[in-house]
Order: structure tokens, then C-alpha cells, then sequence
């Protein structure tokens, strides 16, 4: 990465090199002591004026270049949202369900603009921005999308439709330990979980820190976040209580859903959770092998998955979903894959495979999939975003 | 809602190459019969198992079960092949984060090092913990998500390894085999060998009731037990350590003495620096004598010195002194303060002074010749700390010159350095200042004058008043005395010869540590040419028997 002294240097060097030379305005000023233009001060008016007009004709060169990466930018957009062909899900050979769309190594992947059309990256150096150890993802409203990085201790916020980035950690006097969760509310404000730091953050969408969730103690090690629309709750996995805290967006404990064990309706171990639009619970269950759940009340609905490596058995499972139909999308870290199943957790497909290439995966962690059934993939050793499309049966 | 499909070859494909690597690497047998019976640590179709012992699910287990590849029936443990288990990616399925985390400590920093052979250590192989292919260290060698306990064997019995005697609390231990503390059993102590017995060439383990210093809990230091005491990770961490000796804090932090003054604070009881202590930090090309002749470093500039046998004095990257510079904490082969070489004869020392202890064999300044029974501050005789220690020790000296005579006489502080032997009740009383002495109070920009008028080198130093060389200052002792020198003339001192007028380390106007020799020069240096016949009889036996 440039350093900011380099490249400020690097900036001044290249000013210096087109001949751009204050003294030599002075010099031609100095010439005429008696309000005429000496010989000398007037060649030296005319150099002076045609060294401007090439530092503008390079201003304007640089300007349209920039322009041209913007636009090259809003490219890889359109083909975030254009399915690229190639890529399907079964490849048996049957009707196509699943669509591999995209890989998001960095937030310069998407159209996010920087400064000053890219010279702020000339003057300061270029920021590293590219994802460490991405680990859990979400898509909130307006196109934000929120990526939690252990490795780098920060969230990526990319606001994607006001084109901008920021890593955020700050959290006043201190910052983030070990993001894991993040989720939005219906508010518009992000939430972020710290296993660490044992509590839930509260940021606005400029990344600006609000406050606190709970008081300390409330929560032994929080990890997957959601929030219940319908409900307007937050739902908290507490994962060395075997528990799921119910929150209000103001930080008052609602109550807490489940306990240890491997009965019906216990946890052991619970990571992930997710709220779907009816406000029901789906709710990781890491050591029991099995997703739970449970109504919007909280109550024990069903639960589904067992310990082995056969198709749609879990291994190590991880972020849980839904999407727009009802299915049910369970990452397994060891399977490097995600398992698709109905309502009912009878096995739909599995997508991925180990590996580093479009459609692969290595460790992946959390899932999210927003209302246009876009299946965002947090594929965390290979350092990536990756992104899916449910193909409905309609648009077949 | 239904998939036409359901189930596709991606995954299909995911999964034979996982069971295919937990196949070819796990290396178990699957009688499950013989799972039920073995004792501890034996082959279990339970959660906590099989979460990483896939192959252990009852399903395998089945009969009838078809396997994608064929089983293998020797055991990982004794093949000397990682496992599937105990791979990194297997730890982190679980800890990336929702358990525990601990990636950030094993990718940033030094680490212990890994598929290392451990002949290069040259001893004997560790019994109590595995090898990768017999020899290499890996990351199975230490931690093992079973705790302590006997090993499993290829009959999924104990073996007849060492069980550790000592209880691991697994929790904040990292899963460790053996207990990462000194001691016969412990983890360390596989593959290092330490000798808390002797306290011979190793720091020193244990006490108890030592807390852990702050500065250390910080970095992730441990104590020994739970109550305190210092073990192996007290001082090293072997993940994500700042320094390639995989310590938690460098040898010169802070410019101070670094992981070593954590501890060994001003008053850290007798192992305490004192105020005044040898300096580090500090380059030895930069090192000046403790008289005021400018020296040009050890062995005449030589930015890499070497001790007498050879060795080259440890430094820094960028040449500066540690503490390991002089000693050596866990290789030590000289009893007693854990040095690099004795410092009995002054060898030590010399490394970096030098001149300044060779020309003091056998002559009045050494003390294990004319006063063998004088003992210095810390209590010990010149034959018992050596020839340079009589008069200075590194730690907890008195004043700048590192001074470890005791105080014995009223002065100026300079003086009182000399005072502490020449006067009465001190080992040098047949050496004494006489009544008729120097004035120290003369005028000093004269002194200054005259002596750069002169060779620089050759100036005579003036003192300020806590006993340091001076621009401007008193005269003093060393001014006309050099204690490192016997004779002026003679570059390397010759023994004194103990004739009936030197066996009480008396000489004459040509010798007696003078800088210069008296009879032409000395005087002559301050007061001018007309001192040669002004003061010719000054030193003369015959004016002292008036």
C-alpha cells in the first residue's frame, strides 16, 4: 500500500516535472520595475503561461480518466444485478435454482467511488480496503451492505447507492474487538456484535457510533444478529449461554429463547439466527448438528438436521437464511457449501464445493439473502463476498 | 417450492473429498464394539467425537457400509501423518470466532516454529507428545482438544507415556498436551531441556508467590499457577510474539532494559538494578573509559566484539547493548548471575573495555592480590566476583562509576571513589593521602587552557561534583592518577615486582598509576616549563624526611 507521505510526494515530483515553476511568475513581476515588460519578464510570462495550460490539459486528462473508472465501476454493478451465464445450480442438468452472480474481494469489486474521482487515492496513496476475514454479511435498506472482518477488527460499510465506503471500528473511546454479527433495523441503524467485547454496538448509517445495546454482563458472548420486522425485536445469539436474547431496539431484554440441552427447543452452542418476513426464528444450533424453530413468540416450532457428511446432514453449520419462497439456505463450513432445504427440512440441493474459484468456497461462515433473492455468502479464508441468485421458477 | 434435483454433484463432490481426506488421515479403527469397551480417550460415535472424528458416527460403523476409498488400518497418531483432525482448518471451523478466536495470535507476530526436525535440537526425541513424521514438530505436538492424559494407541489403550502429574485447566490453557510450564513433565521441557535443579544456566523457575508484573499480563504472559510464580511463559509466547525470541517484550524496550526490568526492577529485593546500573541500549563503538580518554570502542572499533573464546557479544540489529549481551538466561555456563563468560579475570569485561583490565593483573589494583580478604558492597571478595567487580559491579553500583567500595571517607565524590580503599580502615591504609596533597581548588579555566594547549588525548581530566569527567571541574585523584595504569611509559603493565619497597604496592615518580610521568611532565602539563625546577625535589623521599 502507498503511504501518504509517498504518494503526496509522487504528486509534487509529477507537478515539479511539467514545469510548473512559482519563481518564474515572480521573476517576470521582478522584471518590471517601471510598469513595462522587460524582454526577459515577458519570455518569462509566456513560458510561465504555456507550462499552465499544459498543467490544465493534464488536470483535464487525469479528470476524464477518472471518469472513464467510474464508469468501467457502474459495470461491475450492472453485472451484480445481471446474472452472468455460466455458473448454475443443480449441475446435473436440470432446471437451473441457483445462479452464481459475483465475487466481492473488496469494496473497489463494487462502484463505491472515492474521493475526488480517485485523486485523493493519488495524493494520500490508495487505502487498503480488501476483506481479511469476512464473516458475516447483510444488505440493508437502500443497498448497504455490511460486512463484519474479524481480521481487520472493522465493519465495511458500502453504501452502494450513495456510492461510498468506510471501515468503521470506532466505538468513542475504544473500538471493535472481534466483530461477528451485524444486522439493520427498520430504523435504518446497523447493528454489530463483539464477541470480545461481550455486546451489541449500535452505528447510524454514516458508520457514526451511537451507542451500546445492553449494559455490561448482559451477554456472555454475542455472535449472529437479526432483527424481527414483525416482531420489532432484536434477536441476539448468546452463544456460551445457549441462548437467543430478544432485545428492543432501545436495549431492553425482552426475554431469552431456549436453554442447553439437545430436546426440543434447547440449544447448544446457538451461532446463527434469522428472522423471516412471518417473524419466525431459525436459530444455528452448532453442537446439537441442527437448526431450531421457534414462532415469533418464541415458541418451539420444529427443528431439522443431524450430525454426519451425508447430503443434508450438517457437519459444522453455520449462517442460516431464507429466502423469498420459504427455503431454507444452512452454510456448513466443513462441506464448504450451503445446503438448500423446504419448510419441512427435506433436502432441496447444495451448492459449492472446496476451493478458491467462482462458486467455491473455504470456511464459509454467514448468509444473508435479501428481498430480491440475492444470496450473499461470507467466504471467509478466501477473503470474499460471494453472491447467488435464486432462480424462481417464473423467470426460468 | 420442489427442486427437481435435489441433490447435486457440487456437493457430492465436496463430500467425497472430505471423507476421502478424513479416511486417508484419521486412521481408526472402525470396530465399533472395540469403541465401546476402551477406556479413556477411546474411539466414541458421541457429538464431542465425532464433531471431528466424522468417521466415528455410527453410520460408518454399520455393516455392509461401502467406503468411497479404501481404509486404511494404522493409526494417524503413529503414522506420523496430520490428520484431518488436527488440522489448523479443522480448529478453526469451530473457533473463528463464535467460540473463540484465536487466528489473529497465529498469524500476526512470530511463532513458534512448525514442521521444524527436531534433530536440529540435537537431544534426545520427546516420548510424551507426537511427532509429524517422526521427527517434525507440528501443531498436534502441543495442543490436543483431549486435554492431558495417557496417549490412545493403535489399540485404543493407554500408553506407557509419561502422564503428566500436574493438572491442566484446559480452559486459557489452549488445549496444551502438557502443562506449558518447567519442570520433569512438562511441555516445554520435550523438546527443551531445563535444568531447574541446578539453577545452573537457567533463570530461575517458580517462587510461587511471585506475581505476574503488569506489563507482562498485557502481553499475554502467564505465571507459573494460578497464585503466581514464573514459568516458561512469564517471559515467551509461542504465537503472535513481537520478537523473534518469541519473548513478550524486547530486550531494549523503552529504552530501559526492556523484558528484563519488568521484573527486575531498582528495588527488586538483591536482584534489583539499583539506581546505578550498567547502561544497555547503548552502542560499545560509542563505550569511553571511566577515566576521560577517548577510547575507540572494543578491540579498537570493531563493531562486532568477541569474547575471549570467540564468541561474538550478542547485540542488537543495530549494534546496541541488551542484557543479553553479558548474560545468557538459559545457556549460561559460568555459576552465578547467569554471565556469558566469568568475570573472575576480567575477560568479561574486557570484551568492551579493553585495556583496562589487563594491565591490572597483579599490580595494586588487584584486589585478589593485595587485599584477598576486602569485600566489596554486595559482601563478596575480589577472588569471589572477580578482579574488575573489587571496584565496580553492573548492578546497583553506588554512583555513575558503578563504584562497589564501600564509602569510607569525607570528600569530594571523585575522591571518595579512591578514599574508600586509601584510608583507614581500608585495605590500601599503607597507601595513604599525606598532608601535604594537591589543592583540588585552583583555578579550573587555566587547567582547561593549559590542557588544550596540549594533545587532547593526553589532557588531564577535572571532575564536576558527582565525579564525572568535566569540562570544567576539580582536580581530583585521577587527575594525575590513572587506576587502570600503572606506569605511563609501559603500555601493558609488567607485574609489580615485589621487592621489599612494593610489597605495599608502593612505586615511584615514574609509576604509581600516574598518568604521566612526574619527573618531566605531569607538573609541567599545568604549571608550564618552569615546574621542572620549581617542583624538582617535590617528590623527592628526602623532602617527606624533613
Amino acid at each position: 500500500m502507498m503511504s501518504r507521505t509517498a504518494g503526496l510526494s509522487n504528486l509534487l515530483r509529477w507537478v515539479r516535472s511539467t514545469g510548473f515553476r512559482l519563481p518564474a511568475k515572480r521573476q517576470a513581476k521582478a522584471c518590471t520595475p517601471n510598469g513595462c515588460l522587460s524582454i526577459c519578464g515577458r519570455m518569462g510570462r509566456i513560458a510561465a503561461t504555456r507550462r499552465r495550460r499544459v498543467l490544465a490539459g493534464l488536470i483535464g486528462a487525469a479528470g476524464l480518466i477518472a471518469l472513464a473508472t467510474q464508469c468501467s465501476q457502474v459495470q461491475v454493478v450492472n453485472t451484480l444485478n445481471r446474472p452472468a451465464a455460466g455458473l448454475f445450480w443443480p449441475q446435473d442438468g436440470s432446471a437451473p435454482r441457483v445462479r452464481f452472480l459475483s465475487s466481492i474481494r473488496s469494496p473497489d469489486d463494487l462502484f463505491v467511488r472515492r474521493n475526488w474521482f480517485g485523486l485523493a487515492d493519488v495524493v494520500a496513496g490508495k487505502a487498503d480496503r480488501a476483506f481479511s476475514v469476512p464473516f458475516d454479511v447483510h444488505m440493508g435498506r437502500d443497498d448497504l451492505l455490511l460486512v463484519t472482518d474479524p481480521g481487520k477488527c472493522c465493519v465495511h460499510f458500502i453504501d452502494m447507492r450513495a456510492r461510498r465506503y468506510q471501515a468503521v471500528s470506532g466505538l468513542g473511546q475504544a473500538t471493535l474487538q472481534q466483530p461477528i454479527g451485524v444486522t439493520t433495523d427498520a430504523g435504518g441503524l446497523v447493528y454489530v456484535s463483539d464477541s470480545l467485547l461481550e455486546n451489541v454496538f449500535v452505528f447510524d448509517r454514516q458508520g457514526r457510533f451511537v451507542r451500546a445495546l445492553t449494559p455490561p454482563g448482559t451477554l456472555k458472548r454475542p455472535a449472529g444478529l437479526a432483527y424481527g420486522a414483525r416482531t420489532g425485536c432484536l434477536y441476539v445469539a448468546d452463544v456460551i449461554a445457549h441462548q437467543v436474547k430478544v432485545f428492543r431496539p432501545d436495549g431492553t431484554l425482552v426475554g431469552a429463547i431456549g436453554s442447553r440441552g439437545a430436546g426440543p427447543g434447547q440449544l447448544n452452542y446457538p451461532t446463527h439466527v434469522w428472522v423471516d418476513d412471518k417473524g419466525v426464528l431459525y436459530v444455528t444450533s452448532s453442537l446439537n448438528f441442527s437448526i431450531s424453530v421457534f414462532d415469533p413468540s418464541g415458541n418451539f416450532l420444529a427443528s431439522f438436521g443431524k450430525e454426519g457428511d451425508a447430503p443434508g446432514y450438517f457437519t459444522r453449520p453455520k449462517g442460516v437464511a431464507t429466502d423469498r419462497a420459504g427455503h431454507i439456505y444452512v452454510v456448513d463450513a466443513i462441506f464448504d457449501a450451503f445446503q438448500i432445504f423446504n419448510d419441512r427440512g427435506a433436502l432441496l440441493a447444495a451448492v459449492g464445493s472446496s476451493g478458491s474459484g467462482d462458486g467455491e468456497f473455504w470456511l464459509p461462515a454467514g448468509i444473508f439473502i435479501d428481498s430480491r433473492n440475492r444470496i450473499f455468502v461470507a467466504d471467509q479464508q478466501n477473503h470474499r463476498i460471494e453472491v447467488f441468485q435464486y432462480v424462481e421458477e417464473a423467470t426460468r | 417450492m420442489n427442486f427437481e434435483a435435489p441433490w447435486g454433484h457440487g456437493m457430492r463432490a465436496a463430500l467425497r473429498v472430505a471423507l476421502a481426506a478424513v479416511l486417508l488421515c484419521c486412521g481408526r479403527t472402525l470396530d465399533a464394539g472395540q469403541a465401546r469397551t476402551s477406556p479413556t480417550l477411546a474411539m466414541s460415535s458421541a457429538p464431542e467425537c465425532t464433531q471431528c472424528h466424522l468417521v466415528w458416527l455410527d453410520d460408518f460403523a454399520q455393516p455392509g457400509v461401502e467406503w468411497l476409498v479404501p481404509y486404511q488400518r494404522d493409526e494417524s497418531f503413529r503414522s506420523g501423518r496430520e490428520g484431518a483432525e488436527s488440522t489448523d482448518l479443522m480448529c478453526y471451523s469451530c473457533h473463528d470466532g463464535y467460540v473463540a478466536d484465536s487466528r489473529a495470535r497465529i498469524r500476526l507476530g512470530y511463532q513458534h516454529p512448525v514442521l521444524a526436525s527436531i534433530t536440529l535440537l540435537k537431544r534426545p526425541k520427546p516420548k510424551g507428545v507426537p511427532l509429524l513424521r517422526e521427527e517434525e514438530v507440528y501443531c498436534g505436538t502441543c495442543h490436543t482438544p483431549h486435554g492431558p492424559g495417557p496417549m490412545p494407541s493403535a489399540a485404543g489403550r493407554a500408553t506407557s507415556a509419561p502422564a503428566p502429574t500436574q493438572t491442566v485447566k484446559l480452559e486459557g490453557n489452549a488445549f496444551l498436551r502438557l502443562a506449558a510450564r518447567p519442570g520433569p513433565i512438562s511441555l516445554c521441557d520435550q523438546c527443551h531441556e531445563y535444568t531447574s535443579t541446578t539453577l545452573v544456566g537457567n533463570h530461575r523457575v517458580g517462587l510461587s508467590d511471585f506475581p505476574l508484573p503488569p506489563e507482562l499480563a498485557r502481553q499475554h504472559g502467564r505465571s507459573d499457577t494460578e497464585k503466581g510464580g514464573i514459568g516458561c511463559q512469564t517471559c515467551h509466547t509461542p504465537h503472535g510474539a513481537r520478537y523473534p525470541s518469541l519473548t513478550l517484550l524486547g530486550e531494549t524496550d523503552s529504552s530501559t532494559a526492556g523484558l528484563c526490568a519488568v521484573c527486575h526492577k531498582e528495588d527488586f529485593s538483591k536482584y534489583g538494578l539499583g539506581r546505578f546500573s550498567h547502561p544497555v541500549g547503548v552502542s560499545p563503538m560509542a563505550m569511553r573509559g571511566p577515566d576521560d580518554r577517548a577510547t575507540a570502542g572494543p578491540a579498537g572499533g570493531n563493531p562486532k566484539p568477541k569474547f575471549p573464546n570467540g564468541e561474538l557479544v550478542p547485540l542488537t540489529g543495530d549494534g546496541r547493548m541488551t542484557c543479553l549481551s553479558c548474560h545468557d538466561v538459559h545457556d549460561s555456563r559460568v555459576p552465578g548471575g547467569l554471565l556469558r563468560q566469568t568475570p573472575l579475570d576480567g575477560s568479561l569485561c574486557e570484551t568492551c573495555h579493553p585495556g583496562l583490565a589487563d594491565p591490572l593483573q597483579g599490580s595494586g589494583h588487584d584486589l585478589r592480590v593485595w587485599a584477598p580478604e576486602a569485600k566489596n558492597i554486595a559482601g563478596k571478595t575480589a577472588v569471589q566476583s572477580g578482579m574488575c567487580s573489587a571496584c565496580h559491579i553492573p548492578h546497583k553500583g553506588r554512583n555513575v562509576s558503578l563504584w562497589a567500595r564501600p564509602d569510607r571517607g569525607a570528600g569530594r565524590a571523585v575522591d571518595r571513589l579512591c578514599l574508600s580503599c586509601h584510608s583507614s580502615g581500608g585495605p590500601a591504609v599503607t597507601v595513604l593521602r599525606g598532608p601535604m596533597t594537591h589543592d583540588s581548588e585552583v583555578n579550573k579555566t587555566l587547567i582547561r587552557l593549559r590542557a588544550e594547549k596540549t594533545d587532547p588525548s593526553l589532557a588531564m581530566p577535572v571532575y564536576d561534583d558527582e565525579g564525572r569527567p568535566a569540562e570544567r571541574g576539580f582536580i581530583a585523584c585521577p587527575t594525575c592518577h590513572n587506576p587502570h595504569q600503572w606506569a605511563p611509559d609501559a603500555g601493558h603493565l609488567p607485574p609489580l615486582p615485589k621487592t621489599a619497597s612494593t610489597q605495599a604496592g608502593h612505586g615511584d615518580s615514574l609509576n604509581s598509576f600516574l598518568r604521566r610521568r612526574s619527573d618531566e611532565q605531569i607538573c609541567k602539563h599545568c604549571h608550564g616549563i618552569q615546574s621542572l625546577w620549581r617542583y624538582k625535589y617535590f617528590h623527592s623521599s628526602l623532602r617527606f624526611e624533613k
